[in-house]
Order: C-alpha cells, then structure tokens, then sequence
C-alpha cells in the first residue's frame, strides 16, 4: 500500500516493528463500515421477510395478460373488418357492384378450386398486354393481370356515367369528382399504381422508361403514384381488329370499353387521377388499433384491479395482525406493572431483552431475569415479543405519588395548568404526544368557553408551554394548529431528553400521530433519526421556541386569571443556578423574562435538572463543569475528571478515555461498582487496568479552583490539575419545580424529604 | 461426521432409556433431556462405517446407544493411525465438539451401532439451565486441556519445548471466547498477554476513523501479542475477532519464565510470524490494489462460507427471477439481492475480477452463529455442511436471526399447514435459505435466465482466499467457457431468421409466394408453430415447482453435485427461435403491400411490436449489466434508490459542515453542481466510466481550479467526492434497471395479445 500512516513506520527505540498494511477499508460509508467484522447491536428487532420488487414485480401480470388477450381477441371477434378476418380486402367498385362476382368467381369452391390471378379472363377474355416484353412475360406466366391489377389491394380507376360528375374509385373507397364536368359517354378506366411495376421497372429513375407514364409532381406519392399510360391492351388509334374474341357476347360492358371514343375516356381519366392521384383507403386500419387499444387498456385496468385488491388485502391483514397496543394512552396504570418469567418454559432467546427499551431483563444463564425493575416503564413490548408466552406482566401494588390530574390533564390543585408527557407519570413518547395534543385541544375549547380576553394590561400569550420534548413539541404543533397565540421554554436544547436517552436503538411499532404534519412512521429508527425528523418539522412549522431558558416558577395574578411564568436564563456562569454548561451558543429568544398567559401547559418530562455538586462554585470554575457530553473529540488531549459510576458516567469516561491523548479520571464516593451494565464495568475495568483511566474510590471532590481540583480521598486530599469535569450523580427530579408552580401529588403523606423516582412514576427518565 | 445414515429420517424417534445414563448426562431435568432429545438424531452405522473424520467440523458428540465405536488417530510422530480408545455402550465419543470446531481422531463403528448424536450446543445449554453448569464447566475444561495439548504439538514453536514447559504453558492458559467484532485488545493497552488462536479468526489491525487498516489475519494455531511484550511495549496495533473466536492467553510472566530457559523462543516467534506476513502480503498486495470492495474486507465470511451464493453483477440482468423462484418454491423469498458488493476472481468462470454480489441468503457457515444460538436446537446441520431450520422446532424468536452477522436470516408468518412445536400458537416462523434441501439444486441458481447466480465455496474456489487461507498461490482452475453455445444458437438463429424473411419479401415482390398458398403460407403454419413454442418459454420459467426435481430416495444419500442453470439454455432457443418466427411471419406476410385490417394485418403488427420489444430487451441484457456494474456501490433493488439519495444528500451535508472554508467554498462551486446537474449522469453513462475514475476526473477538476493552492485545507474532501460522484451516478444506475426491466411486461402483453389474435386468424382462415 502506498499510503503508509505514521504507524507503519518503527516507532524510535522501540524494537517490535509494525506490521506493514495488508489491506485498507475506507470507513466513511455505512455500508462499508457495515462490511467490515463488527459486533452486532443488541436491541434489534429480528428481521422480517419482505417481499422485494423481485418477487411482487409481476403479480398480476399473467392474469392482465389473459384478459388483454381475451380482450383484444373478443373485440376482433365482435367488430370485425368489412368482409370478415379471411377477407382479402374490400373490392372496388366495378367488382363490388357487379351481383355476378362472388369470392368463388375468383377463388372457386371448396371442389374447384381456382388461381385467382387466372380467373380473370373467364370473364374479361384473355387482355394480352401489347408491349412486346410485357407479352412475352405474360405467355411466360410471370406476368399475370393480378400483377398489375391487385384485385384487393391497388386495384383502382375512373368510372363515368353519363350525366354525372366522373367517380374516382379504389378498394372500399370511391369518390364523386363533383366540380369536374359530367362524363357524356359510359366507361371505366383502371389506372395502375407504381407499385404494381416495382417488380421489374424502377419508377424512381428517369432513365426508366416507364417514367413517362408518371405525372410529374406525383413523385412524393411514391408506390401509389397512377400511371397515365392506359395503352397497355389497346392503342390509342381506332381498334384493327373490331371484333375482339370474346367481346361479342360480353354485350354493353365490353362494348363500352372498347369504343372508338375510348382515348377520349382516356383523357378523361388522366384528368381525373391528376385531380385525384391517390385514394387513402377507408380507415379500415383503425380497427387493428381497436383490438390492440382494447387489449391494452384491459391489460392496465386489470393489473390496476389484481394489484389495489392485493394491496387492501395487505392493508387488511396487518391492521388484523396488529391489534394490540396500537392505541396510544392518555391517563398513566394506577398499578406497578412488571414482567413475571415462568423459568421452566423461559428459552432464554432474547426476545424479551432486546425488545424492552430500558434494559430491564437479561438472560442470566439462558433464562430471562428481571434485573431492573425500578426501571420498567410497566408496558407490553416484552411480553408481545415472547414467543411462547413465558413472560407476563402482571398487576403490581397501586401507584399513588402522581400529580393529581382531571381527563383534560388539567391539574386538580391549580386550575388552568395542565400536564402532559412523562410528567403525568405516562410513558413512551407516543403516549407523550397524545397527551400533548389532547391538552392543547382542551385548553383551547376553555378558553373558547370563557372568551377573549379583556384586561388592562398588556395582552398575554394564550399559553405557555413548558419544556420542548415530545410532549411540548406536540403540543405546540396542535395549538398551531388551533391558532392560539404561545410560546414555549425550554432550559437546555430541543428533545434533550431524547438526545440523552443512553440507547441508540429505539423501539417502535406503530406510527408516531403528530399534529399538524400527520403519521410519523418511523419503524426501529435511531434516535438521531428521530431529532433529525423532530428538527426539520420544527424548521419547517417556525415553532417559537425559548431555548436555555429555565421556568422557576408559576404564579397565579392578582386577578387569578392570569398566570406569570418567571423564567431565567441557563446561559452564563453567572447565574446562579445555571444547570446546563455553556456548551451551546446562546439561541434566539432574548433575555429571560416573565411570561404572562392565560393557560400554562407544564409538559417537563422527569429528568428534572442535572444533580450539581455540593460545592460552591465560582463562575470561571462554572464553564468548565459540564452534565453531559455532545462530542467526545473536542475534549482530545484534555485533563477530564468525571464525577459518578453510573451508566453514564462509565460510558461517558470510556469515550473520554478513547480520545487520544486524553486523561481520564473517574471519581466515585462509593468504594467499589455498585450498579451498572456488566458491559461498561467490565469496559471501564478494562481501561483502567489498560492505565487508560484511574478510577478513585471513596473520593468526593473537595473544591475546585481554576485548574486545580482538589480531590478528597477518606480524609486525604490530592491536589489534581484538570481541564474539564463532568457531574453525572444523576438528577434531581422535578417535584420542586411541579411544587413550585402549586401542582400537588396524590398522595401527599407518602412523601418524604428524599423523594426517588421509582415512587412518583414507573418508569426511568427519557420515555422511547 | 460424514456417510453417517441415519435411522430415521423422521429424528423424533424416542432414545432408549439406557442412553441417559450416560456420565454426562447424569443430573439431567426432563425438559433437559427433552430439549437434547428434540434437537439430536439418532443414527445407526454398520460395522467398519466411519461416524466422522479427524479434521473435521464438529459440532457434536456422540452417546453410543448399542454397539461399539472406535477412536483413531495418527500420533505425532507416526505414520499410521492408531486406536486411541474404544467407546462401549452408553459411553460417550467425540466431546471436542464442546471445546472446539474440528475433529481430533476419526470414529469408526466396529459393529452395527446406533448412536444418538447430541448437538453440542443445546447440551450446554440444557445442561447449564438444568443446574449442572459445574459439571458443564469441569467437563469442558478437562477437554479443552486435551485439546490445547493437541493443538500445542501442532505449532511449530512448541515442538522445541520440553514436556515440562508444555505443562507450565497448560497451567497458565486461560480461555477466553469473543464474539464477531470484540476487541482483544486496542493500541495503547498493556501488553499483558500472548494469545494463541484456539479457534476463529483474528484481525490484527489499527483505525483512524476514516480507514481501517488490517495488518493481519490469523486463524486457527496462529499466536499474537508476543512483540509488545518482549519489547515491554503498549499494544502497538488493535486484535479484533472477526468471528466468534477461542483464544488461549499466555500470561507474559509464564512466557517470560519459558524465554528465559529458551532464550531463542522469541526471534522464533517471531520468524514464523514474519514469514506468515510475507507471504500474506504477497497474496493480498496483488489483489486488493485497486479494489476497496474485496474478498478481504470481511475474509472471515468467505472463510467460513461453506455455499456462498454470489450474483455476478457484470451479467445479472437485475430481473429478480432468483428470489422470484424462491419464493415461489417455499412461499417466502430466502434471498434479498441486496448485500456487499465485492471485487474478486472466481476461478471456474473468469480469468479477471469481477463485480460480484453477495445478496443476502444464507451462506452455510462452517461454524453457524444461528445454530449455536437457538434456543430450542432447531438449526441443524446436514453433514455435507447445508445448515437448516426444523420448523417443527422453531418458536420464532428470532434469536437466530439477531445471531446472523449478514442478516441472511428472516422472521416470518408461518404458514397455516406447516409443523410448529407443541403447546403454543407461535405465529413467526424463521426462514432461511436451505440450497432447496429436498430439492436436487437451489432453485434460485437453476432458474437464472443468464446463469449470472452460482453457489460456490470461496476457500476453495475464490483464488484469493483460498491463497490466503492455504497459504501461498496453487493451481488454478480451468476457466469454463460458458455462454460460447447460446450466442452460436442465438447468432444462428439470427442469419436463418434474416435469411427466410429476406427470401420471403423477395418472392412475395415478385409475386411467387402468397400468403394463403405454398411456401408463403407453410411459412405461416410454421411461423404458428413458432408462436406456440415461443410461449412455452414461459412455462418452465414461470412454473417452478413443475420441473424441480425432489432429490432421489434418501435425502442425505449424496453430497449434491452443482447445479447450472435450466432457464438459460431455454432463453437462447427462444431468441433464436424468436428470430426464425420473425423472419417466417415476414415470408408469410411481408410488409408491403399493407395487409388491410383483418386479425391476420393486427396480428403481424402486434407480433412484429413483441419482437422488437424482445430483441430490444436482450440486447439491454447482454449490454447494461456489466455498464451498471461500474457505477454501482452495491446492487440496489427499484425501491432502494430513493432512501439512497436521501442517505446520501443528509452525509453529505453531514460531512461538509466544520470542514474548512475553502472546501466549502468548493462544496458549493464544485461538487453541488456536479452532483445536481441534469445531464451528469447521462454523461457518466455515455464516458463509460466506473466510479473511480469519475473521481478522478472530478478531483482533477478541482485541482484545475486550485491550481495547487491550499492544499493544506482540503481535508475530508476525499469523502465529500466520494459523495458526489455516487449521488451523480445514482440515476445512470436508476435509468438503466428501468431499461432492464420496463421491457419484459411490455414483450408479455403484446405476445399475449398475437397469440390471440392468431386464434381469430386462424379460425377465419380455416373457415373460409
């Protein structure tokens, strides 16, 4: 390879030389990363078979093909040409008008049978042509009167009657020249077209000398250009032989045409076909256009029909195969929910584990085990997914600590503030959604019922939303939607909690239902997919949305019918209690203030804020403490401290750890892994054990100057130079701020002063 | 394992009681045995049949139910086999299975036995849940003991140690099991360990982020990790397991301890490490130079492909018609054509690389992800390597599908009538491809129309691999000339088409042939003929399960010879035959003068529509694929290509942003235009450029406008043209598989119509 990285190159002093690249895979493409070995995610749905193009491209194709067959054949069968499918094609007139001539005139009958192109003379007499070559093919047989008098085909002339206008006619057409003067004599004049010479002349060539027979100006007509030669059986001079054989008994026909004013007749015809030099036929064609048209358009209609009866019949089954839990709920379980495992018939497949989106089971020795139950969400995807119904959820005890919501969402304590989202104690994100909506849809029918609003002061928003997730988002879509004049607050970025949920898998089965810009399908989607789609209707709608702006409390007005939210900023070390690091840059929405309106939708989910340390904290200290991690690599090459042994915590300090040239130090109060994924322990064993990171038990951070941290373990204090620390002890659940704004719980005597999450609301922060 | 004839092809018969005694079996539940009785065989052998060989697959051993069976090997050092020990009734043979993948003695039966086989790991399995895990473990540490020992004799390096330092090096390894992707180590940890590759594959490589870059492949009896710690280094490079692999680790002290009374140990090491590495490189440098897309990106697949079911993209005419068949066959299609492509010289068919699909259907592994994962024993393995799934077994949770590493296993609905286990309803059923096993070859491979789809196993007929596997280049293979007989057959039936209907307008312009009589209308009766055999072609094309054959008696009577396809040879006589017709209808009825409207005129016009269609459709056949196959990244099914633009356009502007001015500058003046412009891909088709070289010409362009200025501000631009140049090739790539395959529906429809048309024709006809 001729692109050698500095690794290939024996690092000085160091004797085992690296081994030079066998083979070099480019890793920006998916699908290439996809190619190489990896490890598979845990958390997919298996996948199921589907039908590709491939085998649906031709359903249906066979069955339109028969019909357009059928159809095409039957309208053939139905709208035949003139003179039936075997007919040769029409006569012209004198043949059409003449009773005597029949098919079998010409072809014979069954039992005698004749040469067409023979039959001719039974009637006419023999008609030898009088040019010299002409007659020596015709005694031949190379030239028959078929030759140049195609019956069916090109078999055309001039016919007049006495008294009327002359008649130009071919097969199936004739046309009356009625501006030409009326004929005063009776005969008919075959003219013989071009194509009937191309045997054996060239038409074309004006060294031919049948060119002279061909009007000049008829060139374009081609193959169909008239001959005006007429002297082929007889001279222009009066006839020699009068008594021509087998004229005599032919009566007035044949005396018509053999008069002594026949190259009067003559004249008349070159007139006529200089007037007329070619007859379309009738538009007998169009009807092979029917058939086929006719075919066609069953072939469409019937691959239309095969193909949207065999798609309803899709749509039908799957609506029948999915019932469960395709409707989205409003009001939370009053009980604990929990998965129960019958062991004995458990498989231990892992269907379970990978479909619960909070890693509440593992397989422990090929049987599912419930290792989490505080985190379980109380919802069915697991037990959907058991194949043999060994896992079922089953009815716990009855969960009380829940804000006390009427059917609108609307709080019982504080009229005029609902709730919605994870906040109710309800989660998943398409439960989230629902209620967001459906508490705009309420706010918006009371505010109908109580009017507009007529006050003194300056005039207030209708409604403020609190918090951008699911919830806010949705609801905000909805009172776009009614047209109610709002604004939302939110204290860190928009969907933060989706952002921060630890899996990158999330689950879904049925559509996402948001206002204003429909179904959202998103099937097993990442969560980057989910913001990325989340971001663009944002864009897309102009949703007024407050970022890093915390709401600290809700109060009513005097008149009790307005609501003040105070707010402040989350930006700037300043602020006294800024929760979230200075990591975004500063984004529309002004300076924080307060907020009058009418209604105050509070749909803050449950991540509440980020817990902080316990130390007093200066300002300059404050930009470099940070509660969670966008981007690993803009902390290369830094002095990291991270506070915390949770999940986060350890996945954070390992991408930290992964950076080149970064020091990681975790520091953790208790003396030992107390919860946690066995994975990321054993990851963060691993690099610890790798000198990657230095874990410290039973250490707690003492005080922070610039630069320096003092780290305080059991009594002894060290003294540590660092660039960045991250808290991630967990978060302090919102019941402050719900108190704050006079939203009460159920069950006021449960609550102590430490109030955990698992008593409020079944489920862990961030809903799927 | 092989010619083992089982007793009962129906495997459920019960196992006799005594088996159960068995010392390993001791302490099984009944739900264990059950399990183990589901998923095992029984078998009965004659005397002096052999059970398995040394150096095969194994995946499980074997109780002896009645009879005798004898183990031989050839010792070290010998040249003959001898017996190594003599399994009785109820003892238990071939236990390596649990340890590792391959034989280490051959089983032959001294008398007519019957033996239960007992699939490895469902004994584990069952064995761990049943609460014998202990006895599990000592088991399988007893044998893997024996087995290091074996497998230590076998390395060159330790056949310089004395039995005593054998022993030290037994005490001190420790096994460790990781899975597809896991890392061993990564640069920059301590180098704490040797590793010996007990079984699997190991990639030594290292990573940048933008390019993975393999150093080397190790495989079974390889050893790694010694440099870093002689050197007392760090990694220097990552181990990744590239498949499922057992690693011996040798503590550095234990080595240290060896080294120390064998100072020469490691310049040995080393050597052999050397030379293994030289002669890997001399395999892949010449193979992998100009292609990313190779063999070696993932050469832990092709390695363990026992059946690899490729598409050869340079001839597929994208028609679907393999998962077509599939599907047709087995109600589901158990092959998805899409997957990676690859760049690689198939020995039997080419003499340079082609562009070949690996689509996704299951390739047999040697050592199947699926089987060892499915809980219930339902995958099964026939001996000649066809893996399989035992619906009768299967609960449908998708474990094995999750397991799949390439995602060739699907879930879905299973059919009413088909077995499912006892004591559930269990809807899903996985399916997956079989090679067609009651079938004498895979459908997909005989109904081909072009032969562009072949089973094949890479180690031994990919040249590359099978060099890199066997170490060093061997002989090659004969290069089949396929493909020479259909284009004669073709070619000819060409000139006689063109010959008859040359012939034929000739003697109908002189007048010698009419359509009714003599030759022109014996033309017409065959050309009739004609009509008829041409649509038979759509018979056995599309009426799969007529013509696929059940394989004789026994289904694991005979390794299955290879199979070619049946649909080609078809397809050249209906090309040739469709030219012969074509030149008939013209003697029959040529084109001028114009037939009036009769079903005889619509008939040869529809005809003549069907033909050109056709020709037009084969000629696209023999031309666009192998143009296609230059513009494509992987082959994309009609329904793909509009989530791949999106993809593409979201990395790209993914990619461009934090890049730095200029090449954004250049983003926006360059690559946009070039991406978005109309007529680009035309261009790109009409250049007959493959994608590298339109990045070259874009990168020149730039350079053009750059004049080498800014160099050092281009980074990621690479990325950014790969971008362009693919999203400009996606329409070529889509406008060409519409030309593919809009011909097809349009040759049907107006065939179907002609031949009915040819009834009313005929019946009119014959009527007159």
């Amino acid at each position: 390879m001729a692109d050698r990285d500095r690794r290939d190159e024996p690092s000085a002093g160091k004797p085992p030389a690296a081994l030079p690249t066998l083979y070099a895979s480019p890793l920006g493409d998916a699908r290439d990363r996809a190619a190489v070995p990896r490890e598979l995610p845990r958390g997919r749905a298996a996948k199921r078979a589907e039908k590709t193009s491939d085998v649906t491209r031709f359903r249906g194709v066979l069955t339109a093909t028969v019909v357009a067959a059928a159809a095409a054949g039957l309208s053939a069968f139905l709208v035949p040409p003139p003179g039936g499918h075997a007919s040769p094609g029409p006569l012209s007139r004198p043949h059409a008008r003449a009773a005597s001539v029949t098919c079998a005139s010409c072809h014979g009958t069954a039992g005698a049978e004749k040469r067409p192109d023979e039959a001719c003379a039974s009637c006419h007499g023999a008609h030898a042509p009088r040019r010299r070559p002409h007659e020596r093919l015709f005694k031949s047989g190379a030239l028959r009167c078929s030759t140049c008098h195609p019956i069916h085909q090109a078999d055309q002339g001039v016919a007049f009657i006495p008294g009327e206008p002359p008649i130009r006619f071919a097969p199936g057409v004739e046309r009356a020249l009625d501006d030409a003067p009326p004929a005063h004599l009776e005969a008919t004049v075959p003219i013989v077209t071009a194509a009937s010479c191309k045997g054996c002349h060239d038409p074309r060539s004006p060294r031919d000398p049948i060119s002279r027979c061909f009007a000049p100006g008829t060139e374009k007509l081609g193959p169909d250009k008239p001959s005006l030669c007429f002297d082929e059986h007889q001279t222009a001079l009066p006839p020699d032989t009068p008594d021509r054989p087998g004229s005599q008994n032919r009566g007035r026909v044949c005396a018509a045409q053999h008069g002594d004013d026949r190259p009067v007749a003559w004249d008349a015809a070159r007139d006529v076909a200089l007037t007329v030099p070619k007859l379309d036929r009738p538009a007998t064609s169009a009807l092979s256009w029917l058939w086929l048209g006719t075919g066609t358009l069953a072939f469409a209609l019937t691959l239309g029909l095969v193909r949207g009866t065999g798609a309803l019949r899709a749509r039908r089954r799957k609506v029948q195969d999915k019932p469960q839990a395709t409707e989205a709920l409003l009001k939370p379980q009053t009980r604990v929910r929990l998965p129960q495992i019958d062991t004995q018939t458990c498989l231990g497949c892992y269907a379970c584990v990978d479909a619960c989106p909070y890693d509440v089971l593992e397989v422990q020795k090929y049987v599912a085990v419930v290792v989490r139950p505080e985190a379980c969400c109380g919802l069915t995807l697991c037990e959907q997914r058991c194949p043999n119904g060994s896992l079922r959820i089953t009815d716990g005890d009855t969960i009380g600590d829940r804000p006390r919501i009427d059917d609108a969402l609307q709080s019982q304590d504080t009229p005029g503030l609902f709730l919605a989202g994870d906040v109710t104690g309800l989660p998943l994100i398409k439960n989230a959604i629902l209620q967001g909506a459906h508490a705009v849809e309420k706010i918006a029918a009371s505010l109908e019922a109580e009017g507009p609003f007529a006050g003194p002061a300056e005039r207030p928003k209708d409604l403020v939303i609190v918090g951008a997730g699911p919830a806010g988002i949705s609801a905000a879509l909805r009172a776009k939607e009614l047209g109610l004049s709002f604004e939302v607050i939110e204290q860190g970025s928009v969907a933060q909690s989706i952002r921060s949920f630890p899996r990158g898998k999330l689950v879904f089965d049925q559509p996402l239902d948001l206002p204003l810009t429909g179904k959202l399908w998103l099937k097993e989607s990442t969560k980057e997919e989910l913001l990325s789609h989340w971001m663009r209707i944002i864009r897309k709608e102009e949703l007024p949305i407050r970022q890093d702006t915390r709401m600290v409390a809700v109060s009513r007005e005097a008149d009790g019918k307005l609501f003040r939210v105070t707010t402040e900023s989350t930006l700037g070390g300043a602020a006294p209690r800024a929760e979230l690091p200075p990591q975004t840059p500063p984004r529309e929405g002004g300076p924080p203030r307060d907020v009058l309106a009418r209604r105050v939708l509070l749909a803050i989910g449950q991540r509440g804020t980020p817990r902080r340390l316990s130390i007093e904290l200066s300002p300059d200290v404050e930009a470099r403490v940070h509660y969670h991690l966008a981007d690993a690599r803009s902390f290369e090459g830094k002095r990291v401290i991270v506070v915390g042994l949770g999940d986060v915590a350890m996945e954070i300090a390992v991408a930290l750890a992964r950076q080149p040239g970064t020091t990681v130090i975790v520091v953790h109060r208790g003396p030992t892994f107390t919860r946690g994924k066995s994975r990321n322990i054993d990851e963060v064993k691993r690099m610890h054990a790798a000198g990657r990171l230095s874990l410290r038990f039973e250490t707690e951070i003492a005080a922070l100057d610039p630069d320096i941290a003092a780290l305080r373990t059991r009594g002894r204090d060290e003294r540590v130079p660092y660039d960045a620390v991250f808290v991630l002890i967990g978060s302090i659940p919102p019941w402050d701020t719900l108190e704050a704004c006079g939203v009460r719980v159920a069950a006021e005597a449960h609550m102590g002063p430490d109030r955990s999450p698992s008593i409020f609301v079944q489920g862990p922060t961030g809903a799927p | 394992m092989t010619s083992g004839t089982p007793a009962a092809s129906g495997e459920r018969a019960a196992w006799p009681p005594a088996v159960w005694e068995t010392p390993v079996f001791r302490g099984l539940d009944a739900r264990a045995r059950r399990e183990i009785e589901d998923a095992g065989r029984m078998h009965s052998v004659d005397e002096g049949e052999v059970v398995f060989r040394a150096g095969e697959a194994a995946g499980a051993f074997y109780v002896v139910a009645e009879g005798i069976v004898a183990l031989s090997a050839v010792r070290r050092g010998e040249d003959r086999e001898s017996e190594l020990r003599v399994a009785g009734k109820g003892a238990s043979f071939g236990e390596e299975a649990t340890a590792f993948g391959a034989r280490s003695a051959t089983a032959t039966a001294r008398a007519a036995s019957r033996l239960c086989e007992v699939p490895a790991h469902v004994f584990q399995r069952a064995a761990a849940r049943s609460g014998k895990a202990e006895v599990a473990e000592r088991l399988e540490r007893i044998l893997r003991r024996a087995a290091t020992r074996d497998l230590l004799h076998t390395m060159a390096f330790a056949r310089a140690l004395d039995p005593e330092d054998v022993d030290v090096l037994l005490d001190a390894a420790r096994y460790q099991r990781f899975e597809r992707g896991q890392p061993i180590y990564r640069e920059g940890d301590p180098s704490t360990d040797l590793f010996l590759v007990a079984d699997g594959m190991i990639q030594i490589q290292t990573d940048d982020g933008e390019r993975l870059r393999v150093r080397a492949y190790l495989g079974r009896g390889d050893f790694f990790g010694d440099a870093e710690i002689e050197a007392g280094t760090p990694r220097l490079v990552s181990a990744v397991a590239s498949g499922p692999s057992l690693l011996i680790a040798i503590d550095a002290r234990t080595l240290r301890g060896i080294t120390a009374r064998h100072p020469d140990l490691f310049g040995a090491l080393r050597r052999i490490a050397l030379d293994q590495q030289a002669s890997q490189r001399s395999v892949i440098g010449r193979a992998a130079e100009n292609a990313t897309q190779h063999a070696f990106r993932d050469l832990y697949r092709l390695k363990v492909a026992r059946s690899l079911l490729v598409i050869d993209l340079e001839t597929c005419v994208r028609c679907g018609h393999c998962a077509w068949g599939c599907a047709e066959l087995h109600g589901e299609a158990r092959i998805v054509r899409r997957g990676d492509k690859m760049v690689a010289r198939v020995e039997a068919r080419s003499d340079a690389p082609r562009s070949l699909l690996l689509p996704n259907s299951c390739q047999h592994c040697a050592n199947p992800s699926c089987m060892i994962d499915c809980p219930t024993g339902a995958i099964g393995r026939e001996p000649d390597g066809e893996v399989f799934i035992r619906e009768a077994l299967c609960t449908g949770c998708g474990a094995c599908a999750k397991a799949c590493p390439w995602d060739n296993i699907q879930m879905a609905t299973r059919p009413a009538d088909s077995p499912r286990p006892a004591g559930g309803a269990y809807p899903d059923v996985a399916v997956k491809c079989d090679l067609c096993r009651g079938y004498e070859g895979p459908a997909c491979v005989q109904v081909c129309p072009t032969g562009s789809i072949f089973r094949m196993n890479p180690s031994e007929e990919l040249a590359d691999v099978r060099d890199l596997v066997l170490g060093g280049s061997t002989a090659r293979a004969e290069v089949q000339k396929q493909g020479a007989s259909a284009t004669g057959l073709v070619a000819g039936g060409a000139i006689a088409g063109a010959a008859i209907g040359i012939v034929g307008a000739i003697m109908h312009a002189r007048g010698l042939w009419h359509a009714d009589v003599g030759l022109g209308g014996a033309a017409g009766i065959l050309a009739a003929a004609g009509f008829v055999l041409l649509v038979l072609y759509a018979v056995p094309k599309r009426l799969v399960h007529l013509w696929m054959r059940k394989r004789a008696g026994d289904e694991n009577a005979e390794p299955r010879t290879p199979v070619a396809s049946r649909v080609r040879p078809q397809l050249a006589i209906h090309l040739a035959l469709g030219l012969v017709t074509t030149g008939l209808v013209f003697a029959h009825a040529p084109m001028h003068p114009i037939a009036p409207s009769t079903a005889g005129g619509a008939l040869r016009l529809v005809f003549l529509v069907s033909a050109l269609v056709g020709g037009l459709s084969a000629l696209a056949y023999a031309w666009i694929p192998r143009r296609m196959a230059r513009i494509e990244r992987s082959a994309a099914l009609p329904e793909d290509f509009a989530a791949a633009r999106r993809d593409l356009v979201d990395r790209l502007y993914r990619e461009v942003s934090g890049k730095s001015d200029l090449v954004k500058k250049i983003f926006e003046k360059i690559l946009v235009p070039f991406a978005m412009s109309t007529f680009g891909p035309l261009a790109l088709l009409a250049s007959g450029r493959t994608l590298r070289q339109e990045e070259e010409v874009l990168r020149a362009r730039i350079e053009r406008v750059l004049e080498g200025r800014g160099k050092e501000r281009l980074a990621g631009l690479d990325g950014l043209v790969r971008i362009v140049v693919e999203l400009r090739a996606l329409p070529a790539q889509r406008l060409l598989l519409r030309l593919l395959r809009v011909g097809l529906p349009l040759h049907i429809l107006t065939f179907g119509m002609a031949m009915a048309l040819l009834v009313v024709h005929v019946a009119a006809v014959m009527r007159r």
